[in-house]
């Protein structure tokens, strides 16, 4: 009973990380119809600066919020530079410029911080919980308080505040809020830097969580956060989230039942292919 | 009485919480040129949709001549003899407009992937091609690209393409719209030339002028459901359908 | 020619193969594919587990391109219903499945994969002659189908699918078809391979190995068979003839991919066309 509850509070842990990096994709694909892998490079950028500014300054506060302003805004910068000047173009042009940068960055970690990997010097948010038999890490904490203040953040942004009812009346019809007076490019450029921000916060819990940074620690989240916001709707942030959480659940049992055919990383292509052979339009997704 | 090649039967078509259309019923004779009109948002186009397949009934029959299609798709009510000139032109832009008009000429030869694959020859439907777009005024531009053209030469372009399947009835989605009155009237005169050759023509459009002038026989629409059905003279002076167009009070309680 | 030169040229075939069986899926007939490279797997691990078998060759090979064929179909059937850009998803989950399958499983070789697979019997003269011969069959394949019926409808399918319908294309049909074969194709390029490396393992096939193909395919131009081609064995040569900059390999890739996207998205096909225009213009 208790190896239950903790596969899924571990499931619950992972799926809170999965949404954080999977909003910052829907956010994008929402709004600009893209498959911006190259936001597995911003998660993995946001792991290394925690790290980064955490060993430089001893502060891990300091290092989580750095972290997330200076990749909000390389995600600005990642739009302007390389996604807007091609956004005429067919959908495929994107995607492979996108899985290009991608590519260089990993490769650029590689090359500037070592392909091993780096390591906190002092650990944030060591130690554990222990109660009811069951062990929480203090970490694993932190990625859920994290996780709901930031996603809950996010929400009352968009329903409460000016400029987040003018991102959503962006994403719904971009047109009809431009003869609103909403700047589209201010909205676009507020997308990606929430989206990467998120990503980042992502990354630097990653890194907390396993001790390591390493240059390819983007590639299997983000792709799993793919099947998610194809799960979860494409685009419907609420969806998101319970497509990031029922998934990490699922793969914490999953991975119990299924090891014999499938590996653990494999169970989100399984499960999207599944759902979208029943529903084509994803679990949340709107039938056209 | 000549039995209709194509019948519509009590169609409805629901969206959410939305009905677009609720059960309408009408008939197209063979050669006739029927004209569906009625105020925007009043379903014609989802009518359209449910009479081709991309819509799904959800409640009704399609009939084209005493064969119910209603829940065949697209591609084989097409292959039945149901031809569809789309309202926003769509053309294949990546090829020139008599290759459009060419792959809807070839029809035989696409009927399954096999077959195509072993089809080499296009002469016999270039031939088709070429008297098509004459038929439509267009054949000029036979080697020209879309993206090249302007609107009125696209819209020609779907007709024509929809032409090359030899269909038994032509449905038009307002053929008119977005061109100039002069424009407007030429393929107006080439659609009645093409109903006068034989061709069985359903005309949804909002230029009333134009649909006055060249439909015999009018179907009125409005907010889902049918209003009027007969002699077009006759249906403009019906007060229900002066009350849809115009909004104003009905005449007669 | 050297060993190591006739080595090369095998595997440029077996590239340009790969390259052209997924133009085939995605130049041909529009149809984004994230995961080609589990087709080649499909190939591969056929020819290898029926050869460890006993079978020969000419026995293994066409069941390689029935096995990757049927997967394809699989595949295909399933992207029927879904959008374009869950089209890219799907494909890619299903090139994870299939590493996530053969991992797990022992039978199929699992992490460490399958090697010592039989000598064909040819010596490597003998199988990069064979190899090339595939090559050009492929090539004049995919030449005659462009131009057949079937290239046609596949450019009404590519270029817009409801209107594609409205004509009598059964649209389902030809996506499946253009699966069907290109995976099929893949395959081939596949079984060939295993009996180049005469091993397999799974990090052959991933999902760095689509995006490679999937490069081949757009530096070359969308659909284009001689692009296709020329990518497939630039993309193969250069990081021999640079291994000088191997530790860089993969950053120049990348770079290479993101600026020629942004700057030139028709790929040599497109930029040759802009060139003959340009000189046209001239004369």
């Amino acid at each position: 009973m208790n190896l239950l509850v903790e596969l899924g509070v571990q499931g619950l842990i992972n799926g809170a990380i999965y949404a954080l990096i999977a909003t910052g994709l829907a956010m994008v694909f929402g709004l600009l119809r893209i498959l911006h892998i190259a936001h597995a490079g911003l998660f993995a950028l946001g792991g290394y600066l925690g790290l980064v500014i955490t060993n430089a300054s001893g502060s891990f506060a300091l290092g989580l919020a750095g972290a997330m302003l200076l990749v909000g805004v390389c995600g600005m910068a990642m739009y302007r530079l390389c996604y807007e000047p091609i956004l005429d173009k067919p959908p495929y042009v994107a995607l492979i410029a996108s899985v290009g940068l991608f590519i260089a960055m990993e490769e650029l970690f590689r090359l500037v911080f070592g392909a091993y990997g780096r390591s906190y010097r002092r650990v944030p948010l060591q130690g554990a919980l222990e109660f009811a038999g069951m062990r929480i890490k203090y970490a694993e904490l932190g990625v859920a308080v994290l996780t709901v203040g930031l996603l809950v953040g996010l929400a009352l942004f968009t329903s409460r505040t000016r400029v987040g009812i003018a991102w959503r009346a962006t994403v719904t019809d971009s047109r009809m809020a431009a003869s609103f007076g909403v700047s589209i490019a201010g909205v676009r450029y507020l997308n990606f830097f929430i989206g990467s921000a998120l990503a980042a916060a992502a990354g630097v819990m990653v890194g907390v969580l396993n001790n390591l940074v390493e240059p390819g620690m983007g590639g299997v989240p983000s792709y799993k956060a793919l099947a998610i916001i194809v799960l979860g709707g494409l685009g419907n942030l609420n969806g998101t989230l319970v497509a990031a959480l029922l998934l990490g659940l699922v793969e914490a049992y999953g991975s119990i039942y299924l090891s014999k055919v499938l590996d653990r990383d494999s169970i989100a292509f399984a499960a999207l292919i599944a759902v979208l052979l029943v529903r084509p339009q994803g679990l949340f997704g709107l039938r056209s | 009485m000549t039995d209709p090649l194509l019948a519509v039967e009590g169609v409805s078509a629901r969206f959410g919480g939305v009905t677009a259309v609720d059960g309408v019923s009408f008939d197209v004779s063979p050669g006739e040129l029927l004209g569906l009109i009625g105020p925007n948002g009043a379903g014609k186009t989802t009518l359209l949709r449910l009479i081709t397949g991309i819509v799904r009934a959800n409640g009704g029959r399609v009939v084209l001549g005493g064969r119910d299609i209603t829940s065949l798709p697209p591609a084989r009510r097409a292959r039945l003899g149901l031809a569809l000139s789309h309202q926003i032109v769509r053309p294949f832009r990546n090829m020139t407009l008599i290759d459009n008009v060419m792959l809807a000429a070839g029809g035989e030869l696409t009927v399954t992937p096999w077959r195509a694959l072993c089809s080499l020859s296009r002469a016999g439907a270039a031939r088709e091609a070429h008297s098509k777009l004459g038929a439509v005024g267009i054949d000029g531009l036979e080697e020209k690209w879309p993206s090249s053209q302007p609107l009125g030469v696209l819209k020609r372009l779907e007709v024509a393409r929809a032409l090359a399947t030899s269909p038994r009835v032509l449905l038009l989605d307002e053929p008119l719209a977005g061109l100039n009155p002069q424009e407007a009237r030429r393929l107006a005169d080439t659609i009645v030339a093409l109903n006068r050759s034989g061709v069985t023509v359903v005309l949804i459009e909002h230029n009333l002028g134009e649909v006055l002038r060249i439909c015999a026989r009018l179907v009125v629409l409005d907010n889902g459901v049918k209003i009027a059905d007969g002699a077009a003279g006759d249906v403009m002076l019906d007060s229900g359908v002066r009350a849809a167009y115009l909004g104003a009070q009905p005449l007669h309680a | 020619m050297s060993a190591y030169e006739i080595s090369l040229l095998t595997l440029v075939g077996i590239h340009v193969m790969l390259a052209l069986s997924l133009n085939l899926i995605t130049g041909f007939c529009g149809q984004i594919s994230l995961g080609h490279a589990a087709f080649y797997g499909v190939g591969a691990y056929t020819a290898a587990l029926l050869a460890k078998a006993g079978f020969w060759m000419w026995a293994t090979l066409p069941a390689s391109v029935v096995a990757a064929g049927a997967a394809g179909l699989l595949v295909g059937f399933c992207s029927l219903r879904v959008r374009d850009d869950f089209l890219a998803i799907a494909t890619m989950g299903a090139g994870f499945l299939f590493i996530g399958i053969v991992r797990q499983n022992d039978a199929l070789g699992g992490e460490l994969g399958i090697s010592r697979i039989p000598d064909p019997g040819l010596e490597a003269g003998g199988f990069l002659a064979l190899v090339l011969l595939f090559t050009l069959l492929v090539i004049a394949f995919c030449v005659y189908l462009k131009r057949s019926w079937l290239g046609f409808a596949f450019d009404a399918v590519a270029a817009d699918e409801a209107a594609a319908q409205t004509i009598g294309v059964s649209v389902a049909d030809y996506k499946l078809s253009a699966f069907a074969l290109g995976t099929a194709l893949a395959g081939l390029a596949g079984g060939l391979y295993a009996y180049y490396l005469r091993s397999v393992g799974i990090e052959a096939f991933g999902f760095p190995v689509s995006i490679l193909i999937l490069a081949m395919v757009v530096i070359g131009g969308m659909g284009s068979i001689a692009g296709s081609v020329v990518a497939a064995v630039l993309l193969t040569l250069l990081p021999e003839w640079f291994h000088f900059i191997s530790d860089y390999k993969l950053l120049v890739f990348g770079g290479l991919l993101f600026a020629i996207m942004r700057f030139a998205p028709g790929g040599l096909a497109g930029w040759a066309a802009d060139l003959l225009a340009a000189l046209k213009s001239r004369t």
